[in-house]
């Protein structure tokens, strides 16, 4: 297997007496789909927060292209190109698309104190940012306010955000939540195609798309991992099955 | 400076600190329950004061003007509190504190126009007038020796109330969860002008308490208001415990400065520099607290990490 | 967007119109007016840049105002007075040019907007409010008790400062110069909020989380932005304090404050000329309200909170029937 992007090493996180990571392990490597999945309360949120720097961890090591980026605030780690997407769209509602994608380029080449020039006017934004618009599928939406876009527009929005900060590694946080049938078959193929720029790390509660999409897929129960296998090796999973798939299905 | 001195200094600065907190502690439970940022809370301090000032006079009597002021205040409170906070829940802190702000420019002028720009004087009750000695030798103003033992028994008794009572019971579900506390069958309406009113009654009792010692007089209100947000800066909002701690912090910080820090320029340099440095300097200096607070622990020091 | 720009032209040709009218009919105070207006207008381009783009809701922007209005009554002062401002470390002398006046103003209010910035952007919400007003008291009291420049009596310097080439004391020429001012001051302000800088400024309003995903610190965008608007709104406090010749302390006090918020408001938060709509609005209540009744401030407070309460777009709002825009 080729060397991992993102490699985490026992990464530990209390709150108070409650382990909500418990020396986690888990590499992400190029080209793959990871699934993160696990019952409601498992931590994947928390996890999610202190791989991106939201929060900080206790314990363990966060290797990103083989540089620690354990003691980087979460600024720096989006500039180093990790990526992530919410569980609940977030967009700047009072911005154009355009304008959301342009700020996202703008994050990425780390110049953010020019006061002059227009914004809109600067080609090394918005060349990018159309670009990215139209790869996330948003074509001729450039000027729509995100607060008036649908919400499976919304989350394509935030792939096209995704993608402008020319990512090493995807983190998605449920992108299929609140989509329809339809709307998750869209976003589906979309993410298919977009472990070709990075890996994705992909924490999602419709199975049918892990199950469509994942290469691999890592089992988090109470802040631990309990496996870690492709599609079917976690099917066969019998603690797998107990703990999780068991009680769900 | 004699340890005497000293001494009765930190007694002023105890009777400033209880003050200071009856302003926080209103404040600060208005936003822990409601969510709103209150300017107008300094123009029920000075209702308060008026209404004790004027009830005194009309009737001779510093308790039944005592008794006008929490009935004033609290009076003000809920009228306020069903005709325009009560829309202001929903919004954003921006409009919280224009509305409240307008409240202040209708308290004030309103009041002016009721009671005229010239200043009220009350005077202190017969039974709390003069001085009593207490151990040591220190002669000490019987009225502000009340004032402290009031405010603490003021704090106790909120303590008491958020603590024990039902009251208190369905404030602190308030805090945490409104749409829990209405599931539980409680008028969340009700329960808020109550609140309200009850912040404006010890607004209030504190306007007209130090409507003896300072002159009643329009914008009276707003310098005690800054304060009580710099007590609930340093304390934490939301924490009648920071309220208290904070409010004896900052009266504490204030009286004392005022009075050492002329005397430790004196040391160095020649007495009207000292004076003029040392008190400048002393004005600030509950600020500088509070920048300190800000550096050490942004969320106060009883306020709960965001 | 294209009646609210109409708005706006209409509003610059009055400010224009109503001075030169004045002018013509011999109406020199109606000229002090509209002077009041540019200036007001000017501290509230200031505060705008932090609230409306920013969403910062500093209270306590009277600092930089007083601030501003303390530093041209100082130097003003000590050349008057042929003293220098100080020896130590290296000599100040006083100037009475307002070129020279106003980059201090700028600087001193810049200054203190970093510092006070600095600490209250440690806090967000309810605390920012708090802890902008009461910075704001600080110096508020700073003023009172320091004897030197007149305490509580604030300073007087009879003699407005001059301008190469111009007759400040003819009140066109000065409404002149600030109108001038605040012209540049609107420019720089629509610019900043197409720029880059202004489009990270804004993202941070409407979702700082998300921001900080992208790879942007608000931090360092808002104190930025913070120190641009104390730094505008002291250069307002410089001509206002040239305009009266006089600075008090009341010119730092919190009502001061919450009048700078007004001019913002009731024009039209975020709106580039909603402090030109807020400040004519201002000063014109005043003298038609203070006409009525020497209670009129009570009459400004219910119609900000009907404004608050009903009409949340201000004037330029209501005008245009349009939400803000971004």
């Amino acid at each position: 297997m080729a060397d991992p992007i993102l490699q985490i090493r026992g990464l530990s996180k209390s709150f108070g007496a409650l382990k909500a990571t418990d020396a986690v392990s888990l590499d992400l490597v190029p080209g793959e789909i990871h699934a993160l999945i696990g019952p409601n309360g498992a931590g994947k949120s928390t996890l999610i927060k202190q791989i991106v720097g939201e929060l900080r961890h206790d314990a363990g090591s966060i290797r990103f292209e083989g540089q620690e980026i354990g003691t980087l605030d979460a600024p720096a780690r989006a500039r180093l190109g990790l990526a992530r997407s919410f569980q609940v769209s977030s967009v700047m509602p009072e911005f154009t698309v355009l304008q959301n994608v342009a700020l996202a380029v703008q994050g990425a080449s780390g110049e953010s104190f020019r006061f002059l020039r227009p914004a809109l006017g600067d080609a090394a934004l918005v060349d990018p940012a159309r670009f990215h618009i139209a790869h996330a599928g948003l074509e001729g939406r450039e000027a729509v306010p995100a607060a008036d876009l649908s919400h499976g527009e919304r989350r394509k929005l935030e792939i096209a955000m995704a993608l402008a900060l020319r990512p090493q590694a995807f983190l998605l946080d449920e992108p299929m939540a609140g989509m329809g049938p339809e709307g998750s078959r869209q976003l589906t193929a979309i993410l298919s195609d977009l472990r070709e720029e990075a890996p994705i790390l992909l924490v999602e509660h419709d199975m049918d798309a892990v199950f469509a999409l994942a290469d691999r897929i890592s089992v988090l129960v109470y802040g631990r991992i309990i496996a870690t296998g492709t599609v079917d090796e976690i099917r066969a999973n019998a603690d797998v099955q107990s703990a999780y798939l068991g009680e769900d299905a | 400076m004699s340890v005497m001195l000293l001494i009765e200094q930190v007694l002023n600065g105890l009777q400033y600190g209880v003050m200071l907190f009856l302003m926080a502690a209103g404040l600060t439970l208005v936003f822990g329950v409601m969510g709103l940022i209150n300017l107008a809370h300094g123009s029920l301090y000075m209702v308060g004061a008026f209404a004790c000032a004027g009830v005194a006079a009309a009737t001779g009597s510093f308790w039944l003007g005592l008794a006008a002021s929490l009935a004033a205040a609290a009076a003000a409170g809920a009228l306020v509190e069903v005709a325009v906070i009560r829309r202001l829940y929903d919004r954003d802190h921006l409009d919280q504190v224009l509305a409240t702000f307008a409240l202040i420019l209708v308290f004030s002028e309103g009041t002016r126009w009721l009671f005229g720009s010239f200043p009220l004087y009350l005077s202190v009750p017969e039974v709390l007038s003069g001085a009593v000695t207490l151990p040591g030798g220190i002669e000490y103003s019987l009225y502000r020796l009340a004032i402290i033992v009031a405010g603490f028994a003021v704090a106790a008794g909120l303590f008491w109330l958020i603590g024990r009572t039902r009251l208190g019971v369905r404030i602190r579900a308030g805090e945490s969860d409104r749409e829990m506390i209405a599931a539980l069958g409680v008028d969340i309406r009700k329960l808020y002008t109550v609140v309200f009113a009850l912040g404006a009654a010890l607004a209030g009792l504190a306007g007209a308490l130090v409507g003896t010692i300072q002159s009643v007089q329009v914008g009276m209100g707003e310098p005690v208001l800054i304060l009580a947000f710099v007590v609930i800066v340093i304390g934490g909002i939301g924490s009648i415990k920071g309220a208290l701690v904070g409010a004896l912090l900052v009266g504490m910080t204030d009286t004392l400065g005022k009075v050492l820090l002329p005397v430790a320029f004196g040391t160095v340099m020649d007495a009207s520099d000292a004076t003029a440095i040392g008190s400048a300097l002393a004005s600030m200096l509950i600020y500088i607290l509070m920048a300190g607070v800000l550096i050490y622990r942004p969320q106060g020091l009883f306020g709960e990490a965001h | 967007m294209l009646r609210e720009s109409w708005i706006n032209a209409v509003l610059l040709a009055a400010l224009v119109a109503v001075p030169l009218w004045a002018l013509a009919a011999g109406e020199p105070f109606v000229i002090t007016l509209a002077t009041k207006v540019a200036i007001f207008a000017l501290a509230g381009v200031g505060l705008n840049l932090a609230l409306g783009l920013g969403g910062l809701i500093s209270f306590g922007h009277a600092a930089f105002f007083g601030l501003g209005g303390y530093v041209a009554g100082i130097l003003a002062w000590h050349e008057a007075n042929a003293m220098p401002v100080t020896t130590l470390p290296f000599t100040i002398e006083g100037t009475n040019e307002m070129l020279a006046i106003w980059p201090v103003a700028m600087l001193v209010a810049g200054l203190a907007a970093a510092l006070i910035g600095a600490l209250s952007l440690r806090t967000s919400g309810v605390y920012f409010i708090m802890v902008t007003l009461a910075f704001a008291q600080m110096l508020y009291y700073f003023a009172i008790s320091w004897p030197a420049y007149g305490g509580e009596d604030g300073l007087s310097f009879y003699v407005r400062n001059t301008f190469p080439g111009a007759n400040t004391f003819d009140p066109i020429q000065f409404f002149a110069i600030c109108l001038v001012l605040l012209a540049g001051a609107l420019a720089l302000s629509w610019a900043i909020r197409r720029s880059r800088f202004g489009l990270a400024l804004m993202g941070a309003r409407q979702n700082a989380q998300r921001v900080v995903s992208l790879g942007i610190r608000p931090f360092g965008i808002r104190l930025t932005a913070f120190v641009i608007s104390g730094m505008i709104t002291g250069l307002a406090g410089a001509l206002y304090a040239d305009l009266n010749r006089f600075v008090s302390p009341q010119m730092l006090s919190w009502h001061m404050s919450g009048e700078i918020m007004i001019f913002v408001i009731l024009g039209g938060v975020g709106r580039l000329y909603g402090p030109i709509a807020g400040a004519g609005l201002f000063i014109l209540l005043e003298h038609l309200l203070g006409g009525v009744s020497e209670y009129w401030q009570a009459l400004l407070g219910l119609l900000l909170l009907v404004v608050v309460l009903f009409a949340r777009g201000g004037l330029i709002g209501v005008l245009s029937k349009e939400a803000r825009d971004g």
